[in-house]
């Protein structure tokens, strides 16, 4: 008998957004099904409502054949379904066997804990998805995909018929991801109803069988993985035709002198690593997480210690010893994590914007509210940030946005930046913004800023940069321009190289 | 849509606590009347009574406000406090210092108390919760070192009660100098003092609010409380501005001690005993949030204010002191629900924006 997982007019509304309206599709077992919107179409929504975390207004969800209503997470478990999110929910002093039993650990006659049946269960699960995880150690001492598929292997163990991805591969290296993605197909195989989340339609396209398309919380259409291609998912994603994203590019072709010159530069993270940057030109690291790319721009930046080597910057030998002496040479860092290290995220547009300039916005010992002002709206007008005004807080924006508002932090007339580090940009964001993005980096560069941009994305790396940079385990394994036409098998190569 | 000042205002925290402010009044003013027959609450002479207990916790509030919109806590700032009372009033007693130069002394190791928390939470990494309440210990310890007389035979720990005349210059007794000092203003037309420490809290609360809102300085430290990690990549110094302050709350704890002192004519051991409870519940109930980057002093001030008001409430309705601190630990209860209950709202209010 085929399972199945149906939505019926799931309907979602809160204070003044209809989150959902009126979704309706079926996910069958045996099948992969990908999930997939711009931020804001109200994935994250329907998955808490799959998982209990919120209850619809409208509709209902039938599991095979029976509707079901969920009043907790944990009632969700029981009655079978199953949500990875990014964040791990995962006891990191326990030991794996430990998180994969909670709540049903087995016991010996004397009640107590039966460490023998819990390490011998454990170790079935472990060789159903053919892994070599030992089932004693602490979870916390295992790299993030393997974590990962610990919390896959609690779902597997519950039983739970429905098992959902939240942007699964988000944390993962490539290598990682084929483990996850042979997971995925054990899964299926198994007969699960699998969910999967992603905006990186590559994988989609990999891994699902059919896809879902959802758009401003309405449900837009299903179709067959393999009838498909991307530019028509991304079409029904945005609505328009968003043609070859990078060919599209306006960039800058006249470079500057040399802005930065790093030789031989090692901190405690990264060996011997060299490169120049011109005023104008875009360079891209590229590599796997853990590569070491941070860590470059960390030491650069006066973040980590420099333990040999040197570098110049603007034309004077530079020796930062903390981001502040950095920044007022004229670096700026957009850090990977967002929210955790960019952004204060619960102050106004205006004070993450005039936060780096606060010394230099007045003379005196007061604050000068009218030139930050100023300095906010020029950076809303010049990045497009979609806000009624300055005041906003920056929690209440999308992702995109957010990322403008780093870029207008860097970028006012006060600040005085000449290399802006940008890490990860685009993590996180929609198609369409992507783009946009892309398209601010290449008008920084024909302003006459340095730019450095690391991505974990191999396409928008070879896409935007004009020279390439290739890092694994602290080392530059390879370098390359846009002329050589590089290819994403080609830089992987490099990436791998030992 | 634009708003008018008014209508922002009454969506403002602020507004919230004045209501409840009053409340509380309309409350323990019906509530006094129903007990004792007549109103004992909304007096005259209840009123000098909140004012002259407002200033010792007030200014504890002051200093921990600053740490606490910063991301820190120090539950030093009462010991701190109770120590440079009586070093405040043994230097007078038993080495002769005049009033400002014990004064000084007093707030000059105040602040070296607050500089060693910084360096315990800034170079050793303590949490400042087990530093801060440590270093109270230690701080307390010392303080009855320092209120034996050395000229005794066998110096034991003691309280040390001051002549009259030695430091009524801080006092609530209307006296010559506090003439001077203080300010004559009518009140249901009596003439009355307003005591100079009382003045001294509401500029305290003036100052700090306006380097908080209007100066370079206030912004940074609403930086590095919303998020360190953020601050620092921006250019601030988050341990600069812990450093400076953790001194100055202990220095703000070293005049409300110094306060204590001149208003009882006592150094004493139980000085500031439950203030530190009471500076910390109005800092909350005025929105300043545990996990720092939010709030402000004039929230703080009317935080102070319900505290004070509460505690005299309890007082007019009669309530036995074991009542009295049950309810205070309620208002702290109060004050936490406050702060999560907003916490919740605000994370609300951003999922439903994306």
């Amino acid at each position: 008998m085929e399972q199945y997982l149906e939505f019926s007019g799931i309907g979602k509304a809160f204070p003044g957004v209809r989150a959902l309206d009126d979704i309706s599709f079926r996910a069958s077992s045996g099948s992969v099904l990908a999930l997939i919107g711009e931020n804001g179409a109200g994935k994250s929504t329907l998955l808490k409502i799959m998982s209990g975390d919120l209850q619809p207004d409208q509709g209902k969800m039938i599991l095979n054949g029976e509707e079901v209503t969920f009043s907790s997470p944990l009632d969700a478990m029981k009655k079978g379904i199953s949500v990875i999110y990014q964040e791990r929910q995962l006891i990191p002093s326990l030991s794996v066997a430990e998180n994969i039993f909670p709540g049903a650990l087995p016991r010996n006659k004397f009640g107590l804990l039966d460490k023998k049946k819990l390490r011998e269960d454990t170790k079935k699960i472990i060789d159903r998805f053919g892994l070599s995880i030992n089932p004693d150690v602490p979870v916390g001492t295992l790299s993030v995909a393997h974590q990962q598929m610990v919390e896959i292997m609690k779902a597997y163990r519950r039983h739970s018929d429905v098992i959902a991805f939240d942007e699964p591969t988000a944390p993962l290296t490539d290598t990682e991801i084929d483990i996850l993605f042979r997971f995925i197909k054990t899964l299926k195989d198994d007969g699960k109803i699998v969910l999967y989340v992603s905006h990186r339609l590559a994988e989609i396209f990999q891994i699902t069988d059919e896809i879902v398309v959802m758009k401003d919380g309405k449900f837009v259409q299903t179709v067959r993985t393999a009838e498909t291609n991307e530019q028509e998912i991304v079409k029904a994603m945005v609505g328009r035709d968003i043609g070859d994203t990078y060919a599209s590019l306006s960039r800058n072709d006249k470079f500057g002198d040399v802005l930065l010159d790093v030789k031989n530069l090692s901190s405690p993270y990264v060996d011997n690593v060299s490169f120049q940057l011109h005023r104008g030109e875009i360079i891209g690291f590229a590599g796997l997480v853990g590569a070491g790319r941070s860590e470059v721009m960390r030491a650069i930046f006066g973040a980590d210690p420099v333990l040999a080597g040197e570098f110049s910057f603007d034309g004077q030998p530079a020796d930062f010893k903390s981001p502040k002496d950095a920044i007022d040479a004229g670096i700026a860092l957009c850090p990977e994590d967002r929210k955790e290290q960019g952004l204060l995220l619960f102050r106004s547009i205006k004070d993450n914007v005039s936060a780096p300039v606060v010394d230099k916005l007045s003379s005196s010992i007061f604050r000068n509210p009218k030139l930050e002002e100023e300095i906010a709206q020029s950076a809303i007008d010049k990045f497009s940030i979609k806000t009624p005004n300055s005041e906003k807080i920056c929690l209440e924006l999308s992702g995109g946005n957010q990322q403008k508002v780093i870029l207008g932090r860097w970028t006012s007339p006060l600040v005085d930046t000449k290399l802006l580090i940008l890490d990860e940009p685009t993590k996180g964001i929609d198609v369409g913004t992507k783009q946009e993005i892309y398209q601010m980096v290449c008008d920084l560069a024909k302003q006459g800023y340095g730019v450095i941009f690391i991505s974990s994305e191999l396409t928008e790396v070879i896409g935007v940069s004009d020279t390439i940079i290739v890092m694994h385990n602290g080392h530059v394994t390879g370098r390359t321009t846009r002329d050589e036409n590089p290819t994403e098998e080609s830089i992987l190569a490099m990436a791998m190289l030992d | 849509m634009k708003e008018n000042r008014f209508e922002k205002f009454t969506k403002s925290k602020m507004f919230t606590l004045l209501i409840l402010l009053v409340l509380e009044v309309v409350v323990f003013t019906i509530w006094s009347g129903i007990k004792q027959g007549s109103n004992t609450y909304f007096t005259f002479k209840a009123l000098t009574t909140v004012i002259n207990t407002m200033t010792v916790p007030g200014f504890l509030a002051v200093g921990a406000s600053f740490l606490m919109i910063s991301g820190n806590i120090d539950l030093s700032a009462s010991s701190i406090g109770a120590f440079a009372g009586m070093f405040a009033a043994a230097s007078i007693q038993y080495y002769h210092f005049t009033w400002w130069a014990a004064i000084l002394v007093a707030l000059v190791i105040s602040g070296a108390f607050g500089f060693f928390n910084a360096i315990l939470v800034n170079e050793f990494r303590f949490q400042p919760f087990i530093a801060t309440m440590a270093m109270s210990s230690v701080v307390k310890g010392l303080m009855s070192f320092v209120s034996m007389d050395p000229k005794a035979a066998a110096p034991v720990a003691t309280t040390i009660t001051l002549n009259p005349n030695m430091l009524d210059w801080f006092g609530a007794s209307p006296t010559d100098a506090l003439n001077f000092l203080g300010k004559k203003v009518f009140f249901q037309g009596q003439v009355i003092e307003i005591p100079f420490n009382i003045i001294l809290l509401i500029l305290a609360f003036v100052i700090y609010g306006v380097i908080l809102k209007k100066t370079k300085f206030g912004m940074k430290v609403y930086l590095v409380g919303g998020n360190p990690m953020a601050a620092r990549l921006v250019g601030v110094n988050p341990k600069k501005i812990s450093y400076i302050l953790f001194t100055n709350s202990a220095i703000m704890g070293g005049i409300a001690g110094v306060i204590f002192t001149s208003k009882t004519l006592q150094g004493s051991s139980q000085a500031l005993m439950a203030d530190m409870f009471t500076g910390l519940t109005a800092a909350m109930l005025g929105g300043i949030s545990f996990g720092g980057g939010a709030g402000g002093m004039g929230g703080a001030f009317i935080g102070l204010l319900i505290t004070r008001a509460f505690n005299q409430g309890m007082l007019a309705i009669n309530a036995k002191s074991f009542v009295t601190t049950a309810f205070s630990g309620l208002l702290l209860i109060v004050a936490l629900t406050i702060d999560f209950a907003s916490a919740r709202s605000t994370t609300a209010r951003a999922l439903k924006g994306v």
